[in-house]
């Protein structure tokens, strides 16, 4: 690969790509410019590239809308005045959808704070049970407890 | 519907709706949008038009409408993107896939002018936004440096600058776009 556009030839052609295509370069500048695109393959590939490129701007510019769009937009905004929406559509999107949202989130999650608590609870209940069993197992000295025994721990 | 509401309709779809279209078209890339854009342009000039000052002329209060408005929606597109491309981590792969708006409405555009369309809009968009509306104006809409400067209310030289250096900026976007698509395929 041929080392370019790192070479002032390349630079000059990379910064000058707007103004060679509007014709806009001085005489000898332009001159230079093309000099360097005889000497150089890769900077006449950009040139082309950009080139090409840049005429999508005209193409897009020749993109027409749709011809009907005018009477669509006409009924449109008509039944958009009749309605007399406009003032309540943003009262709706800018005031109540987010109030609405709001209060949907910060009610999701007292619900969830809620629930944890209350899993919470029990957990801490159900933990202090066993530690109360486990006391009075080892208060009794006994290591071998049978299957009955357990039970009966279990259900007092 | 009050009459002069009727007839300020008709003046503005038959004067200035088509410009309107455009405008947002060559900020949102897509025709479809800028349609239905221009009908929100509308209705906001409807809407506002007592606040609108001679100082400058309709024309320029209604580019101005435009211009917020397409960035508006760009802005808009923006998060729905980032929130799809959230919601394709955590839903079915292919119920997340962004549909690309960059991609013309017109039936005609060969797959080659896509293309080179998506490159052109890629580097456009990621220009800063004083630069792209600059840009965009006096390349796309054609419009002269006085113009740009009253709708984007800054003066001559600073739009003149804000267009040289969004060129500057481009070229050198497309310069290493294709330097590194030559070293792509070679």
């Amino acid at each position: 690969m041929q080392k370019t556009l790192n070479n002032p030839g390349c630079v000059f052609v990379r910064d000058n790509l707007f103004s060679y295509q509007e014709k806009k370069l001085s005489g000898e500048k332009n001159q230079k410019f093309e000099d360097h695109l005889n000497t150089c393959k890769r900077c006449r590939e950009l040139v082309l590239n950009f080139q090409s490129v840049s005429s999508s701007i005209d193409a897009r510019r020749a993109d027409e809308p749709n011809p009907f769009i005018q009477t669509r937009t006409i009924q449109k905004i008509e039944s958009e005045l009749e309605r007399g929406n406009m003032p309540h559509f943003t009262f709706s999107k800018r005031i109540l959808q987010p109030l609405m949202l709001s209060t949907i989130i910060l009610t999701a999650v007292v619900i969830g704070l809620a629930l944890g608590k209350q899993v919470d609870s029990e957990f801490s209940s159900n933990l202090s049970r066993q530690n109360g069993i486990q006391v009075m197992k080892s208060d009794l000295y006994i290591t071998d407890f049978t299957d009955e025994d357990n039970a009966f721990f279990d259900n007092h | 519907m009050a009459n002069q509401h009727k007839e300020a309709i008709l003046y503005l779809v038959n004067n200035h709706h088509k410009n309107i279209i455009k405008t947002a078209y060559y900020f949102v890339s897509n025709m479809q949008d800028a349609e239905d854009l221009s009908q929100d342009v509308l209705l906001e000039i409807l809407r506002s038009i007592g606040h609108y000052k001679k100082d400058s002329s309709l024309n320029t209060w209604i580019y101005r409408i435009t211009v917020n408005k397409s960035l508006d929606h760009l802005r808009k597109q923006k998060r729905r993107n980032i929130f799809q491309t959230l919601g394709s981590f955590f839903i079915d792969d292919t119920k997340g896939k962004i549909k690309s708006n960059n991609e013309p409405s017109m039936t005609d555009s060969t797959n080659d002018d896509r293309e080179k369309r998506k490159i052109l809009d890629a580097a456009v968009n990621s220009l800063p936004q004083n630069q792209r509306i600059a840009f965009i104006l006096s390349k796309y809409d054609d419009l002269a440096y006085k113009e740009i400067s009253e709708i984007m209310n800054l003066s001559i030289p600073s739009v003149e600058s804000l267009i040289h250096r969004a060129k500057m900026n481009l070229q050198k976007k497309l310069a290493n776009y294709f330097s590194e698509y030559a070293k792509d395929i070679k």
